[in-house]
């Protein structure tokens, strides 16, 4: 396994995995059925559905929000969406899929619930993510992406995590921010200018 | 389409490799032009490998597992058809009670020319058929599972069946001695309804 940076997000090093395919979950043939004894009730095979897949859902909140604790925060809630939620997962999709696009959701919707707390909501949409200022974290160059990430403003980071990290097209990525497709793309180049530059 | 716009639709192919060669020279015309989309070039080329290399999974730092379990509701269970089958048969039953009483009500101001009033037994026979079947299948797999678990919980349930059973059979005998009993009549109705409760929650597949 490579070194990783052991300052990522400002937290003790946590356990990387480099070699796991997104696209095939190590054990993507179990989890059919555990989704169906959880869909009965069994809080156990949900657990179980747990351990599959916290890695890429905390991998996806800690990379969003840029924070370690809220990150754990978020990961716990979407897991407790799911429980809530199993009962709509119809099988059309891969599991995985399902609760991947149900993560994302809870943490926009946690982002936009923020938004309105503390009064940040602009005049447009488009404003929102433009506008909103980068958490400030002294975090030296490493030459690590997710070192990177942090220093990104919420909006653009949203667009890279989103579009080059995670897969998504720009057409939902607008749809899942609210704001034009040519913002969305707007973010984009505008985030990866920046890492470039941050990462030298 | 602008000539910028175009050259930011294609940089993702162009720097895989996807784009046609004529496409690819039209791109590199308008990048030697453009330092904008050059930078957006230079920065998807840079940045493309470090994407490939990051982790798609990172474990948290503390498993959240038991926070997460303790806001866990418990999810509505489905029901077992045999159980439910006799559930819903108790309730038929139950129902054909409750439309006897309305009709002795509804009977009583014209008793100067009272038609034959319906007695339980008649009314219930078919429904009375059904439950029985239903509830025979019931204590079948209530058995069985009793066997299985030999749980508290099980025997519980075991204990109370029986004496709801003999509290139904008991009621019924003095109703069909005295078929137009009001009182008998609520006597059997409360009786059955003890037997449903117990069957819908027996009808519940226990938690693992």
């Amino acid at each position: 396994m490579p070194a990783i940076s052991p300052a990522v997000f400002g937290l003790p090093l946590p356990a990387l995995r480099r070699d796991a395919d997104p696209a095939s979950p190590p054990s993507a043939d179990r989890l059919p059925a555990l989704v169906k004894r959880a869909q009965a009730g069994d809080d156990a095979a949900f657990g179980l559905l747990y351990r599959e897949c916290r890695g890429r859902i905390y991998a996806l909140c800690l990379r969003l929000e840029a924070d370690a604790a809220r990150a754990d925060e978020l990961m716990q809630d979407v897991f407790v969406r799911a429980w809530e939620r199993l009962g709509s997962f119809r099988g059309e999709s891969r599991f995985s899929t399902w609760l991947h696009r149900l993560a994302v959701n809870v943490v926009l919707q946690d982002r936009r619930a923020s938004w309105r707390r503390e009064r940040r909501v602009l005049a447009t949409p488009d404003d929102q993510i433009e506008r909103l200022p980068a958490v400030a974290r002294p975090t030296p160059p490493s030459g690590d992406l997710d070192d990177a990430l942090p220093r990104l403003p919420p909006g653009a980071r949203a667009v890279f995590v989103l579009h080059d990290i995670e897969g998504y097209p720009h057409e939902e990525i607008a749809a899942m921010l609210g704001v034009a497709v040519g913002t969305s793309k707007t973010q984009l180049f505008r985030a990866r200018r920046m890492l470039r530059e941050a990462l030298g | 389409m602008t000539g910028c716009e175009r050259a930011r639709e294609r940089v993702d192919a162009y720097v895989a490799g996807r784009l046609t060669a004529d496409e690819a020279a039209e791109l590199e015309t308008h990048l030697t032009m453009c330092d904008a989309c050059r930078r957006d070039e230079q920065a998807a080329r840079a940045l493309a490998p470090m994407i490939a290399r990051l982790p798609r999974e990172i474990e948290p730092p503390t498993d959240p597992w038991p926070a997460i379990r303790g806001r866990l509701h418990p999810r509505p269970r489905r029901a077992r058809p045999l159980l439910l089958a006799a559930a819903i048969a108790a309730s038929l039953l139950l129902a054909a009670l409750g439309a006897l009483r309305l009709t002795r009500r509804a009977a009583r101001p014209l008793a100067v020319a009272p038609p034959p009033a319906p007695s339980f037994v008649a009314i219930s026979a078919a429904g009375a058929r059904t439950y029985a079947a239903a509830d025979a299948e019931a204590s079948a797999d209530l058995q069985r599972r009793g066997a299985e678990s030999r749980s508290p919980a099980a025997s519980s349930l075991a204990r109370h069946l029986r004496a709801v059973d003999q509290a139904i059979a008991e009621s019924r005998a003095a109703l069909a001695a005295d078929p137009h009993n009001p009182d008998l009549a609520a006597l059997l109705r409360g009786a059955y309804r003890q037997k449903l409760d117990l069957l819908l929650a027996a009808s519940l597949p226990p938690r693992s």
